[in-house]
């Protein structure tokens, strides 16, 4: 079958090839080569089968989020109640009170909103989706698709991909949403329960316009390019220890569970290489002032 | 014509820690065109490997594989590109029918996939037919976890069936059946090679489906696959193992 190996390129474009092998042998080059073929599986689909290809996408985007939503709405009530009861012990003392509606900004929107929701998607929807693939594997399902001539890259990984993506920006924008407005009603019954403790004056104009004044450029750009991330490299985690499982049904929780602990992992360095975009915005932002 | 034919394949498993087991060692097999053949042999021989070999599944580490006369190159001999440019289907033993699709759903899955100008009313027509000719039609909105093992192989032949391929694999389509449902499914396979014309190539230790099915029997044994035997040729064979499993066999049944 023409297996010999010909000798006959040069040894720069075998070193090339050897770092080539070594990346894609890795776990980032693994995972960004499941984001690669799953975004040219989107963009390359056959126009006639656009109606069940985008049918798939939907239910995938429901079973990632829609499903966990009431799971993200109650850690939203619980984190906004939380950023702000504890806001309040500190911030009135140091001068801050005005400034609820800033640390909110910079608390859920920037930071906790993103990365919580991935990790409550990764927990629950990425682990569900790496054993779904991991019992095709077990099972023969996934090497029945590929005798039927089915990419399951296209037919398991692309839905899982875009509607991970899109599912994660939907709940994002909820738990963000949730736990800003939750934060306010509990800033306002403590200060109505307890107004001899609290000396501040929670008004719902004064909260929302700090809200939209400390948000940058910068965050309505990240509102999309954090969930978009996120949502990818956790579906990527979930197709790629789901789909290395061999037909032993003992792999199963194990690839369950590194797709999970990967996927924090990956979640948090992503956040961080992007929370640099934010550093550059200040910097620049200061340069100017100068 | 050959259907299909490979020469001098050899391949073998080689774990870390264990010795290295040859599972082909220069392998040459020719397949006639809309003809049967059984691949037989001793449990753990490596004849489910062969066959995962020629859909694709497995890659051989030396030797040609020929389709239709035209060989499969080493860089595009994957499950898919088999499926699709060699028309070649697979029927698992454990029928590996997708968990979350309905019977009509599994069988319509790869006609949706393949054929996406098809009108639903046909596809429906297709899908109908193909069951009902596997004698499946009454468990079309059944998930396949609540059906027995007989119907979900004949499920999975009528799915394998449903583009109409050139050459059909099956990894042991009776195994667990009770007679009357062996019987059944060899007399739909029969049917369905008489009308469709396709090469069937199957792994077995059911010998008399071969007499069946009138199909051409070879053996595979520490890595050697034999020559092709009719069924009736078999106390013929000069191979001693081959007498003796043909006597094992023989004597269970």
């Amino acid at each position: 079958m023409g297996r010999e190996h010909k000798e006959f390129y040069s040894w720069p474009a075998k070193f090339l090839a050897w770092l080539g092998i070594l990346w894609l042998n890795s776990l980032p080059g693994k995972l960004s080569a499941i984001i690669f073929k799953g975004l040219h599986a989107f963009f390359t689909i056959d126009q006639r089968r656009f109606r069940t290809e985008f049918r798939q996408i939907v239910l995938q985007t429901f079973f990632t989020g829609i499903e966990a939503l009431p799971l993200i709405t109650v850690v939203a009530v619980l984190l906004g109640t939380l950023t702000i009861t504890q806001a309040m012990t500190v911030m009135p003392k140091v001068g801050f009170g005005d400034f609820f509606g800033n640390l909110m900004v910079i608390v859920i929107i920037r930071e906790l909103g993103p990365v919580l929701t991935a990790f409550l998607i990764a927990g629950r929807s990425g682990a569900a989706l790496a054993a779904y693939l991991g019992n095709m594997k077990v099972e023969s399902e996934a090497d029945a698709l590929e005798t039927m001539g089915i990419d399951p890259i296209k037919y398991l990984v692309m839905p899982a991909l875009i509607g991970g993506m899109v599912a994660l920006f939907i709940m994002n924008a909820i738990f963000s949403s949730v736990a800003i407005v939750v934060g306010y009603f509990a800033a306002k019954v403590l200060t109505t329960i307890l107004h001899n403790f609290f000396e501040v004056q929670m008004m719902w104009d004064h909260y929302l316009s700090s809200i939209l004044l400390e948000l940058h450029p910068m965050d309505f750009l990240m509102l999309f390019l954090k969930p978009a991330l996120f949502g990818a490299l956790i579906t990527a985690n979930a197709c790629q220890f789901g789909l290395s499982v061999q037909q032993d049904v003992r792999e199963v929780p194990k690839a369950t569970s590194r797709s999970v602990v990967y996927s924090f992992i990956s979640v948090v360095l992503m956040d961080l290489l992007l929370s640099l975009a934010y550093i550059f915005d200040y910097l620049h932002g200061l340069n100017s002032v100068l | 014509m050959d259907s299909v034919s490979i020469k001098n394949l050899c391949f073998s498993f080689h774990e870390p820690g264990q010795e290295k087991r040859i599972i082909l060692d220069n392998a040459n097999l020719v397949v006639q065109q809309k003809e049967a053949l059984c691949i037989c042999g001793q449990s753990g021989q490596g004849k489910s490997t062969l066959l995962r070999i020629l859909a694709g599944l497995a890659q051989p580490h030396s030797g040609q594989i020929f389709y239709s006369g035209i060989e499969s190159e080493a860089h595009e001999h994957t499950a898919l590109q088999v499926a699709l440019v060699h028309k070649v289907a697979f029927v698992f033993q454990n029928a590996a029918l997708i968990s979350n699709l309905r019977v009509f759903d599994n069988v319509a899955l790869p006609i949706r996939y393949h054929q996406p100008h098809r009108s639903e009313a046909s596809v429906r027509e297709q899908v109908t037919g193909l069951l009902a000719s596997m004698m499946v039609d009454d468990y079309a909105n059944y998930f396949p976890y609540a059906l027995s093992a007989g119907i979900l192989r004949r499920v999975a032949i009528a799915r394998a069936l449903a583009l109409e391929p050139r050459i059909l694999l099956m990894d042991e389509p009776t195994t667990g059946l009770d007679v009357k449902n062996r019987r059944s499914l060899l007399a739909l396979i029969a049917n369905q090679r008489s009308l469709r014309h396709a090469t069937i190539i199957m792994v077995t230790h059911d010998l008399p489906i071969a007499k069946e099915l009138d199909a051409r029997i070879c053996f595979l044994h520490k890595g050697i696959l034999s020559e092709t035997y009719s069924y009736d040729e078999l106390g013929l064979a000069h191979e001693s193992y081959i007498r003796e499993l043909v006597e094992e066999m023989e004597h269970a049944g």
